[in-house]
C-alpha cells in the first residue's frame, strides 16, 4: 500500500519526468549550460536580466493591486457584474497577441480613440505606447485576472459563520478583512503572486509589442538562440537559468506559506457595495481592448470599409491555399485537441493536488510542477517532443504540450481551493462506511465542482490560444486556428488573420459559456 | 515457409516501388510545396513527405539535435545567414545540380561548395505611406538619420524576426564595422522595434509611423490582392540587401540519388514558376513572372554578407540599443 504523501510525489515526478525532462534531455542533452553561462556574462544579457527582474516585480505588484478590489467584489456578490468578472478571468489565457495589439492601437494609438478625443479638444496627440508604462498596462491587463480568479475563489470559501463570529466580537469590516479574512487567503495570495511574477518574468510578446525592443526580457534571448541562431542547447540553458530565478521566488513564498483549513459553511453574499463602481471600471479596463480588437478586425480603418466579405473565405468548406485544408476543419481540430487536453489536465492536476493534500510533500509537489512548467518555453518543449516522442502522432504531442502549458494556472487554482477544504467531512463519511470512490463521486466532486469546471475551461482556453508549440508539432499535419492565423500573416493575408483571431475569441468565449451553463446552471450555484 | 516467402516478396516490392523522400522545411513554405511537389511525384513516382517545424531556425535546431538519427533526406529553407551554423555542424553533403547553369546570377550562389543550392531570393526594403510623405527618394541609408524622420520608422527586432535580422545585416553589408555609428544616429528615427513583421505592419497600418522595414515585393502583393498599390517601396540609393534561401541534401540520407533528383527539380523552371505567388520572392532561374511583379522593386545593386558572425553583430547592436 503506497502512502498518500509518496503517491503525490510519484504523480508529480511522473508529470515532470515524462512530460518535460525526459524529452528535453533526449533531444538536447545537457551540454548547453556551459555555453549559456558564457552568454549570461555578456553585458547586454546582464542588462536584460536586471530589467527582467525589475519589470517583473513592479508588474506583479501593480497587477495584484488592481486585481484585489475586483477579486473582493467577485467573491462577495452574485450578480451580473460578478458573472462578467468570472468570464473576464479567461481573457489572459486565449486572447491572441494580434488581437491585443489591434485593441491597444484602437484605444491608445496615435490615431486611437483617446488621441482623437484629445485632438478634438485641441490638445496635441500624445504617445501612450512604446514605453515602460505601456508594458505595465499590458501586464496588468493580462495578469490581474489571475488575482481576481485565485484570490476571489479563496475569499468565496470563507464561511459566513467565521465572519459573523468576528462581528459579534465587535470587529469593523476593515478589521474583519485584515484580521480574519486576510490570514485565511494567504496561500491563494502567494499562489497568485508567484504565478503573476512567473508570467511577467517570462513575458515576451506583450513586452515587445507594447513597449519595444529596449524592454526585452530573458525570454527574447531564449527565442533568439532557438529560432534565429539555431543554438537549442544555449536556449535550453537560458531556460534553466530562468527557471532558477522563478523557482527562488516561488521557494520564498513556499517557506512563509501556512495553511488554514476551513469548515464548510454558507457563502457570504453582499447585496450592495461601493466596490461596484470599481468592479465596473475594471470590467471596462479589461473588455475595452478585447472589443476594440474585435472591431478593428472587422473594420479596415485604412480603407474605411468593413471586411465581411472575408467571412466567406473563413467559413467556406473548401480548402484555402495557404492552409491546404478548410478553416472549418481547422476549427474542429482545435476544439477536439483542446477539449482532450482539458480532460487530461483536469484529471492529472486533480490527482496531484488531491493526493498531495496535507502531506509532507504537498508544497514541493505543487510548486515544482508549477514552476518547471512555467519556465520552459513551449517551442523548446515541442522540439523535444518531436525528437524524443517522434513515434507519437502529432495530435498526442500537442495534447501533452497543452497540458504542460496550462498546468501552472490550474494546479495553483486547485491548490488554492483544496487548501481550505474541510477534510473532517471525509473522515465522517469514512466512519459511516463510505468507500473511496463513493466519497469522491458523492462528496468531493460536488463540493469542488465549480473549481473542476474552471480548471477544464481554463485549460481549454489556453490550449486554443497556444501557438509556438502547435506550429512545430502540428504545422504540416494538424494545423490549429493559431497556426492558420500565423500562416495567413506570413503570406500577408492580414485582414483574414485579424478576422480569424476575433473568431477564435468568440469561439472560446462561447464554449466557456456553454461549459459553465451546463455544469453550473444559469447562475453559478457554489454553495 | 511459403507464406514467409510471399511476405518477403511483398515487402521487397513495396520497398522498390513505393519510394519516399522526406523533406524538412519551415511552415510557410507549405503552399509552394503543395503546388510544386506533386509535379516531381508525377514525374518520378516518388512520394514526397513534407515535415515542417515552425520557422527556419527551429527547423535547423531540430536537425542539429537529431544529427545522425535523423530520417530526413532534404532540407529546404536555410538562408545565407543560417548557413554558417549549418556548415559548422557539418549537416549537408556537396552536390552540384545538373541544371546549376540555369541560375541566373552567380551572386546568388552563396556556398561555393554547393552544400546548399539557392532556390529563391528577395530584397528587404522600406515601405512608406505616400499620403503622409509624398514620393520619397533617398540617395543613401544615411538620409534616414535626419531629424525629419525622427520617431518615424518601425523596425523589427533582429533577435525575434528574420526581417529584423535581415535589416540589421543590410546595415552591416553597407557600413561594415562602422555599422555601429550608423545605428547610433539612426536610433532617433526609430519609433519602436517590434516582435515581428505582422506586429510592425499592424502599427504601420494604424498610422503609428509612416515608414516600416518590409520587403521589396510588397507592391506586387498589394496589387495582386487589393488591385492597387497602397504604399511606396524604397531601397535607399538602390543598394538592396538580398536574403537568399537554399536547400541541401542531409549527409545521413539513405536516398541520396533521389535527393539529388529533387534538388535538380527544385531549381527547374517548372518548380520555380510557383515561387513568386507563393513565396513572394524571386525565382533563381528565368521564368515568366506574374503581372503583379512589375510592382516589385528590384535593387539596382545587390549587397549581401557572407560568413559573418551573426551572434557577434547582434551583440554589438544590443550594446547600442540598451
Amino acid at each position: 500500500m503506497i502512502q498518500r504523501s509518496a503517491l503525490a510525489l510519484y504523480f508529480a515526478l511522473f508529470f515532470v519526468g515524462f512530460f518535460i525532462m525526459f524529452p528535453l534531455l533526449v533531444a538536447f542533452g545537457s551540454e548547453g549550460l556551459t555555453s549559456s553561462l558564457a552568454v549570461l556574462k555578456t553585458p547586454p544579457v546582464i542588462n536584460i536580466l536586471k530589467f527582467t527582474i525589475f519589470q517583473a516585480v513592479i508588474s506583479t505588484l501593480m497587477a495584484f493591486a488592481v486585481g484585489i478590489p475586483a477579486a473582493y467584489y467577485y467573491s462577495r456578490h452574485q450578480d451580473i457584474l460578478s458573472n462578467l468578472l468570472h468570464y473576464t478571468t479567461y481573457i489572459p489565457f486565449f486572447l491572441p497577441g494580434i488581437s491585443m495589439v489591434v485593441g491597444f492601437l484602437v484605444l491608445l494609438g496615435r490615431y486611437g480613440v483617446l488621441n482623437n478625443l484629445l485632438a478634438f479638444m485641441g490638445v496635441e496627440r500624445q504617445q501612450f505606447l512604446y514605453n515602460f508604462g505601456a508594458i505595465l498596462l499590458g501586464h496588468i491587463f493580462y495578469n490581474s485576472p489571475i488575482t481576481v480568479r485565485i484570490v476571489g475563489s479563496a475569499l468565496k470559501n470563507i464561511p459566513l459563520e467565521i465572519v459573523e463570529a468576528g462581528k459579534v466580537d465587535g470587529g469593523s469590516k476593515l478589521d474583519l478583512f485584515f484580521f480574519v479574512e486576510l490570514p485565511l487567503i494567504i496561500p491563494a495570495i502567494l499562489s497568485s503572486l508567484i504565478l503573476t511574477f512567473s508570467y511577467c518574468f517570462t513575458s515576451f510578446a506583450v513586452v515587445l509589442m507594447l513597449g519595444g525592443s529596449q524592454y526585452a526580457t530573458l525570454e527574447v534571448a531564449i527565442y533568439m538562440y532557438l529560432k534565429l541562431l539555431a543554438r537549442p542547447e544555449i536556449a535550453l540553458g537560458l531556460a534553466l537559468v530562468q527557471f532558477l530565478f522563478i523557482f527562488s521566488f516561488g521557494l520564498l513564498g513556499t517557506i512563509i506559506e501556512r495553511k488554514e483549513q476551513l469548515p464548510i459553511g454558507n457563502r457570504i453574499i453582499y447585496r450592495k457595495s461601493w466596490l461596484s463602481m470599481v468592479a465596473l471600471a475594471y470590467l471596462f479596463f479589461e473588455w475595452l481592448p478585447v472589443f476594440s480588437g474585435m472591431f478593428g478586425s472587422i473594420y479596415d480603418f485604412k480603407r474605411a470599409s468593413f471586411l465581411f466579405d472575408k467571412f466567406k473565405i473563413l467559413l467556406s468548406l473548401k480548402p484555402i491555399g495557404v492552409l491546404g485544408v478548410s478553416i472549418v476543419s481547422t476549427i474542429f481540430r482545435s476544439l477536439a485537441l483542446s477539449l482532450s487536453a482539458a480532460f487530461l489536465t483536469t484529471i492529472l492536476s486533480f490527482l496531484i493536488v488531491w493526493s498531495a493534500r496535507s502531506s509532507r510533500f504537498e508544497n514541493v509537489s505543487i510548486r515544482l510542477t508549477s514552476l518547471i512548467s512555467i519556465s520552459i518555453t513551449p517551442a523548446i518543449l515541442a522540439l523535444g517532443y518531436s525528437i524524443a516522442y517522434r513515434s507519437f502522432p502529432p495530435q498526442l504531442g500537442m495534447i501533452l504540450l497543452y497540458t504542460v502549458v496550462s498546468f501552472p494556472v490550474v494546479i495553483n487554482l486547485l491548490h488554492g481551493e483544496t487548501a481550505s477544504f474541510d477534510f473532517a467531512i471525509i473522515e465522517a463519511a469514512k466512519i459511516d462506511g463510505a468507500k473511496p470512490l463513493q466519497i469522491l463521486w458523492h462528496l468531493v466532486i460536488p463540493l469542488l465542482r465549480s473549481t473542476i469546471v474552471t480548471v477544464f475551461a481554463i485549460t481549454f482556453a489556453i490550449s486554443m490560444g497556444e501557438f509556438s508549440g502547435s506550429l512545430i508539432l502540428g504545422g504540416d499535419r494538424a494545423p490549429t486556428i493559431t497556426v492558420a492565423i500565423y500562416r495567413m500573416l506570413s503570406s500577408r493575408h492580414v485582414p483574414e488573420a485579424r478576422l480569424l483571431s476575433s473568431l477564435l475569441v468568440v469561439i472560446v468565449l462561447m464554449v466557456i459559456f456553454i461549459v459553465n451553463r451546463l455544469s453550473l446552471g444559469s447562475f453559478r450555484k457554489e454553495e | 515457409m511459403k507464406r514467409f516467402l510471399v511476405f518477403l516478396i511483398i515487402v521487397f516490392t513495396l520497398t522498390l516501388f513505393g519510394e519516399e523522400l522526406i523533406v524538412y522545411t519551415y511552415d510557410s513554405l507549405l503552399p509552394f510545396a503543395r503546388e510544386a511537389f506533386p509535379l516531381f511525384e508525377k514525374e518520378t513516382g516518388v512520394s514526397v513527405q513534407v515535415r515542417t517545424f515552425g520557422d527556419a531556425g527551429a527547423l535547423l535546431s531540430k536537425l542539429i539535435a537529431e544529427k545522425g538519427q535523423t530520417e530526413v533526406d532534404v532540407v529546404i529553407g536555410i538562408d545565407n545567414l543560417l548557413a554558417r551554423r549549418a556548415f559548422d555542424e557539418g549537416l549537408f553533403m556537396s552536390y552540384l545540380p545538373e541544371n546549376a547553369h540555369l541560375i541566373r546570377d552567380l551572386n546568388l550562389i552563396f556556398d561555393p561548395l554547393w552544400r546548399l543550392t539557392p532556390y529563391d531570393y528577395g530584397a528587404i526594403a522600406f515601405i512608406y505611406d505616400k499620403s503622409e510623405l509624398g514620393t520619397l527618394s533617398l540617395s543613401s541609408m544615411d538620409e534616414l538619420t535626419q531629424n525629419r524622420f525622427s520617431k518615424s520608422i518601425i523596425i523589427e527586432d533582429p533577435r525575434t524576426s528574420s526581417t529584423g535580422l535581415s535589416f540589421l545585416m543590410w546595415t552591416y553589408a553597407l557600413y561594415g564595422d562602422n555599422f555601429i555609428d550608423f545605428w547610433k544616429k539612426f536610433k532617433n528615427s526609430i519609433l519602436t522595434i517590434t516582435l515581428g513583421w505582422d506586429d510592425a505592419f499592424e502599427k504601420f497600418e494604424a498610422g503609428e509611423a509612416p515608414i516600416m522595414v518590409s520587403y521589396a515585393t510588397d507592391g506586387a502583393y498589394s496589387y495582386q490582392y487589393y488591385g492597387d498599390v497602397y504604399y511606396g517601396t524604397l531601397i535607399p540609393g538602390g543598394k538592396g540587401y538580398v536574403q537568399i534561401e537554399g536547400a541541401g541534401i542531409v549527409k545521413w540520407s539513405t536516398k541520396k540519388e533521389l535527393a539529388k533528383k529533387f534538388i535538380d527539380f527544385l531549381i527547374s523552371p517548372e518548380a520555380q514558376k510557383h515561387i513568386p505567388l507563393n513565396q513572394w520572392m524571386f525565382p533563381v532561374v528565368e521564368v515568366e513572372m506574374p503581372e503583379c511583379f512589375k510592382y516589385a522593386l528590384d535593387p539596382a545593386e545587390v549587397v549581401t554578407v557572407r560568413n559573418v558572425d551573426v551572434e557577434e553583430v547582434i551583440r554589438l547592436w544590443e550594446g547600442i540599443i540598451y
